[in-house]
């Protein structure tokens, strides 16, 4: 490609959110007809650079950017997501930008669309225009034919198949006459792998005319097909930025997972469990974002039993599913007795707790106080803190007293008292006495969805000795959802990887990284749960 | 909102033709009011007040394409017509009829127009009518104009939102 | 959406429109009334509440449902003929000018009503529903105390004997039927008037043309997904207040056509249903909340005031009131309205239970869900 202007080249992007560092210093350029392969786990920055690329009036809001953004050479300063537009960068989202009830065609030049005066232009304004369907329609097929696909252009969107869509949403990108540069977010998700190679196959095409390509993707192998280059972000920073000549999945799958920083474990020694606990056979929830399409696995007594993946790919559904916060079916058997799904009280009752990942949301009662948030599920579902008057209770404020100044002793939840509002703790407190709420229920089966999400890493320690503890001196059985691998592998004796909703593999905590990377990458490993529980 | 379809500067062209469209909007507004003012005639076969002009003693009036009015001295009569300007035919006794154009005022809905006086030709042979007393207002029919009267005419129960402020008259 | 007509759920799909039609029938027989009676009752009543009902369309193709909003317009059209009778003027001059004359209050209301509404997205129906009921507070005030105290009244005969305020009934004999008369086509022992017809084809027409325009494809892109909308750049909340607006002038220029057919008007109680009737009407002839058509809109008419002519003699006929089938009439609008919000959201869920069937991976499922 010898020595041309990068069409557009990145410079030394640094962003931080209120301090928190999110990208330092990246800088890489894209050359005309180049296909860049962007890789990282969730929480590296793709999504953020991306947003300062578009120039979305977020990074704005949160204080703006550091470096530079040149395109031909030039340095541009996009306002909003239309500057882009313009200057010639077509983006494909991951949720799809597209209105069902339309054609392919009028998705397609969609307020694009050709049109001829009409008498009441005078009057009304330009919009009074009558839309000249035939041109649309020439348009939309000019588009269909450069990127080298077979759509219908008079299909309506939602009677298409979802590879389709993914196809028609790239024909609207490149049918700005401008448009340069694509960026393309996980288009292959949810495509089919012969959908997903008809687009690689029409992405080289794209390539081959011009237009510049950034490739977003945790399918690791396609990266290495289509991408000329690959860039790895891992943490912010660009830890590898090299032609994918001789690259393999495994190199990537490591660039993206490896850490300096290893939560260290505490006990090394392999426990071995004898009875299942929980069993859960074909599991599907429909969590939106979240969908878990086809789970099954088992869970024995005293294990800690770690669920990981990227985010959206279904890890979160799982929990939510179980406790019946969102609509789902399939089979789980607790002790060998059916759970009910969709019936949150009986799964409650029967000794399953929760503690959700949406702590604000689903976890606390932010205007009571400590106590009532600690006592208030064990006093719903098992009559506990209750005095018994006949044919009314009341609450035994003394007992309920007795249990949070117990917890806030354990857990060392920083607070003023018993009765202070639990909207006035850090996160990492409010977790705790989320967490401190589930135990009072003395549940058999714990699970907990990201328990260390947007705490400090002082309180992601406790929070971690806390489960561990009650682990090991209760017996309590956990199944713990994180997305982060590190503190899944500190005190998880078994951990599964989610992958667009199914279980990718399940691997002991003391794995190689690049084993979890290829899981998470959908690059399924050999290893089954066989051979683990042997 | 961000537009991309920023909206086009109104040429002198749109301006034109919204400003000729506003001018047409208020001018088809003001013929439907000239055309369609309704007026009330109160027609006179009196004599003036200073008693210099004498009521015929038989005189037939046609409006416009009305019915004709026979009126004898002292009469007085009404029609109603629409928009200002109307030809009247004036017989009196057994001459020749004499056509004349008249221009009601426009803004009056009752006026008294005096044959003599027209036929006199002394101004002014209309004037607004004033009532001596005011007449009582016709009662008020608390008609429903709620449409599902019953076609065998039994009134429609009152709508259960009926305006608790509607006001009861005297 | 696509997929085999069963019997089922054609039923499914157009229970209210076959509810209608069995009550309707059955009904026939003890109201008494003759055919040619009902059928000229039904001529006259297309003529007088289609146009309202039409003004309905547009905001449904804008995903804003259904407008209960177009009560703000039906008020300006009341206000507009109040100043029609009080100059005077006679026929269709009289309700041209009432139109004109309100258009700018009309816009006003509909420009108010579409920001509230954008204030409210996704619950533009009981916003607007409220919003009619406190409009209705500001347009008693003005009608009942600033007519005729600060703005002058010429016409006595309209105003209440205290000197201000405008009358309860206001008689509107100068321009009653105007425009059905102006062109009455004798078709047998049938009237059909052809002006208000006229008027209202050339309505339809406007829809359907306005459908074809860049803002009609706007509208509908807006409706479908307001976030795509704004993402690929259509100015969503302007595009919202527009379809208001437009709908708001239709409910003033449909009220008037409306109130001349009636011949008197309730000063302070003709628009209180207007929205009510003219919503239970689409939805009887199958509209949705976010569904409708021209045709939705014509059989409706057609369906509700066939009821509503039948159902009083037959209550006359079998209970021995009339009374009863008055309570009839609005037992039934009110339970169109539900039937058809219930409906809706059920059919909603079917569809997305349906959708959901096609998370089970690997499953039987998945292959039953893929079949439908």
């Amino acid at each position: 490609m010898g020595q041309e202007t990068p069409l557009l080249s990145l410079q030394n992007i640094s962003k931080d959110f209120y301090g928190t560092v999110v990208l330092q210093d990246v800088s890489f350029d894209v050359k005309p007809g180049e296909i860049i392969g962007l890789v990282g786990e969730n929480g590296a920055g793709k999504t953020t650079l991306m947003r300062i690329l578009f120039g979305m009036p977020v990074i704005r809001e949160t204080g703006g950017f550091k470096g530079k953004i040149c395109i031909d050479g030039q340095e541009v300063s996009f306002t909003s997501p239309f500057d882009a537009l313009d200057a010639g960068i077509g983006m494909s989202h991951q949720e799809f930008s597209l209105i069902p009830g339309f054609t392919t065609t009028e998705n397609i030049v969609l307020n694009r669309e050709s049109m001829k005066n009409s008498p009441l232009n005078d009057v009304f304004g330009d919009r009074m225009s009558i839309l000249d369907r035939m041109d649309m329609r020439k348009r939309a097929e000019g588009s269909i034919v450069k990127l080298g696909v077979k759509l219908d252009p008079d299909m309506l969107v939602s009677e298409m198949p979802v590879g389709h869509k993914q196809f028609t949403e790239i024909a609207r990108e490149i049918n700005r006459e401008k448009t340069r540069l694509l960026v393309l977010d996980e288009p292959t998700a949810v495509l089919t792998e012969t959908e997903a190679e008809v687009l690689i196959r029409a992405l080289r095409q794209l390539a081959a005319q011009g237009i510049s390509i950034i490739f977003i993707s945790h399918r690791l192998h396609e990266i290495i097909e289509v991408a000329d280059r690959v860039v790895v972000l891992r943490d912010g920073v660009i830890v590898k930025d090299t032609p994918t000549e001789g690259v393999t999945v495994r190199d990537i799958a490591s660039w993206m997972v490896g850490r300096h920083v290893a939560t260290e474990r505490v006990d090394e020694a392999h426990r071995y469990f004898e009875e299942i606990i929980l069993s859960v056979k074909h599991l599907w929830v429909d969590q939106p974002g979240e969908t878990v399409r086809d789970v099954s696995f088992q869970v024995h007594k005293g294990e800690i039993f770690g669920i990981g993946g990227l985010a959206g790919q279904g890890k979160l559904g799982i929990p939510n599913g179980i406790m019946g916060l969102f609509p789902g079916g399939g089979e789980v058997l607790l002790h060998g007795k059916p759970a009910p799904l969709n019936d949150p009280r009986t799964a409650l009752q029967m000794g399953m707790a929760f503690v959700s990942e949406d702590r604000r949301g689903v976890g606390l009662l932010l205007d009571e106080t400590l106590e009532w948030n600690i006592a208030f599920t064990a006093m719903q579902i098992q009559n506990k803190y209750l005095k018994n008057f006949g044919i009314f209770k009341i609450r035994d404020e003394s007992a309920m007293k007795k249990l949070t100044e117990e917890y806030m002793d354990i857990l060392h939840i920083k607070c003023t008292g018993p009765k202070q509002q639990a909207k006035e703790l850090s996160g990492g407190n409010q977790q705790k006495i989320c967490l401190a709420k589930a135990f009072a229920i003395r549940p058999d089966v714990l699970f907990v969805s990201e328990p260390t999400r947007g705490i400090d890493i002082g309180a992601k320690k406790l929070v971690l000795d806390a489960l561990h503890k009650y682990n090991r001196d209760f017996g309590m059985t956990i199944v713990m959802v994180s997305s982060e691998l590190e503190e899944l592998r500190a005190i998880c004796d078994r951990i599964a990887i989610v992958d667009e909703g199914r279980i990718a593999g399940t691997l002991p905590p003391t794995a190689e990284l690049a084993e979890f990377g290829l899981l998470m990458a959908g690059e399924r490993s050999a290893k089954s749960e066989e051979a683990l529980s042997a | 909102m961000n537009g991309v379809n920023k909206e086009s500067k109104v040429g002198p062209r749109r301006m034109l033709v919204r400003g000729g469209l506003a001018v047409v909007y208020i001018a088809v507004m003001v013929m439907a009011f000239i055309l369609g003012k309704g007026h009330k005639i109160l027609i006179d076969n009196k004599d003036s007040q200073d008693g210099a002009i004498k009521a015929f003693e038989n005189v037939n009036v046609t409006i416009d394409s009305q019915d004709p009015i026979d009126f004898m001295a002292g009469d007085r009569d009404q029609t109603s017509v629409r928009s200002q300007w109307h030809t009247i035919t004036i017989k009196v006794g057994d001459q020749q009829p004499v056509v004349k154009k008249v221009t009601l005022p426009l803004n009056e809905n009752v006026v008294l127009l005096s044959i003599p006086k027209l036929m006199a030709n002394v101004e002014p042979y209309v004037v607004p009518f004033v009532p001596a007393d005011e007449p009582p207002p016709p009662a008020d029919n608390s008609g429903n104009s709620n449409e599902f009267t019953s076609p065998t005419g039994t009134e429609a129960p009152a709508a259960p939102t009926a305006p608790a402020a509607a006001p009861t008259n005297p | 959406m696509s997929g085999k007509m069963t019997p089922g759920r054609f039923l499914r799909e157009n229970a209210v429109i076959i509810i209608f039609i069995i009550i309707t029938l059955a009904a026939i027989q003890p109201s008494g009334l003759s055919l040619t009676y009902i059928v000229q009752e039904l001529l006259t009543r297309l003529g007088r509440n289609s146009f309202l009902v039409l003004a309905l369309l547009i905001p449904i193709y804008a995903g804003m449902g259904l407008n209960f909003g177009m009560t703000l317009g039906a008020m300006a059209g009341q206000i507009g003929l109040i100043f029609a009778i009080n100059y005077n003027i006679t026929g269709v001059n009289g309700l041209l000018f009432a139109v004109l004359a309100s258009m700018p209050l009309a816009i006003l209301m509909g420009y108010i009503c579409g920001v509230v509404l954008n204030n409210a997205k996704g619950r533009e129906m009981v916003t607007g529903f409220i919003l009619a009921f406190f409009m209705d507070g500001i347009y008693q005030f003005f009608v009942l105390y600033t007519l005729g105290y600060a703005v002058p009244m010429k016409n006595p005969a309209i105003v209440l004997s205290r000197g201000y305020g405008i009358r309860n009934t206001l008689n509107l004999d100068i321009v009653r039927q105007s425009l059905d008369t102006w062109w009455m086509l004798k078709i047998g022992p049938f009237s059909l008037p052809m002006a208000s017809y006229l008027v209202i084809v050339v309505l339809c027409l406007f829809i359907v043309w306005f459908k074809k325009t860049k803002m009609g494809q706007d509208m509908r892109a807006v409706g479908h997904d307001m976030a795509v909308a704004n993402s690929s750049g259509i100015p969503v909340n302007r595009t919202r207040i527009i379809a208001i607006i437009i709908s708001t002038v239709f409910a003033c220029i449909g009220q008037v056509i409306f109130l001349q057919n009636m011949g008197n008007m309730a000063t302070y109680g003709a628009h209180t249903q207007t929205a009510f009737f003219a919503v239970a009407a689409i939805l009887v002839g199958g509209a949705s909340v976010k569904k409708a058509s021209l045709a939705n809109v014509f059989v409706g008419v057609v369906l509700l005031h066939a009821l509503f002519v039948v159902t009083p003699n037959a209550g006359q006929k079998v209970f021995g009131q009339a009374m009863i089938g008055e309570y009839f009439r609005q037992f039934i609008g009110y339970g169109v309205i539900a039937l058809s919000l219930v409906l809706y959201a059920w059919r909603s869920r079917k569809e997305a239970e349906r959708q959901r069937e096609g998370l089970r991976g690997g499953t039987a499922a998945a292959a039953q869900g893929g079949a439908k």
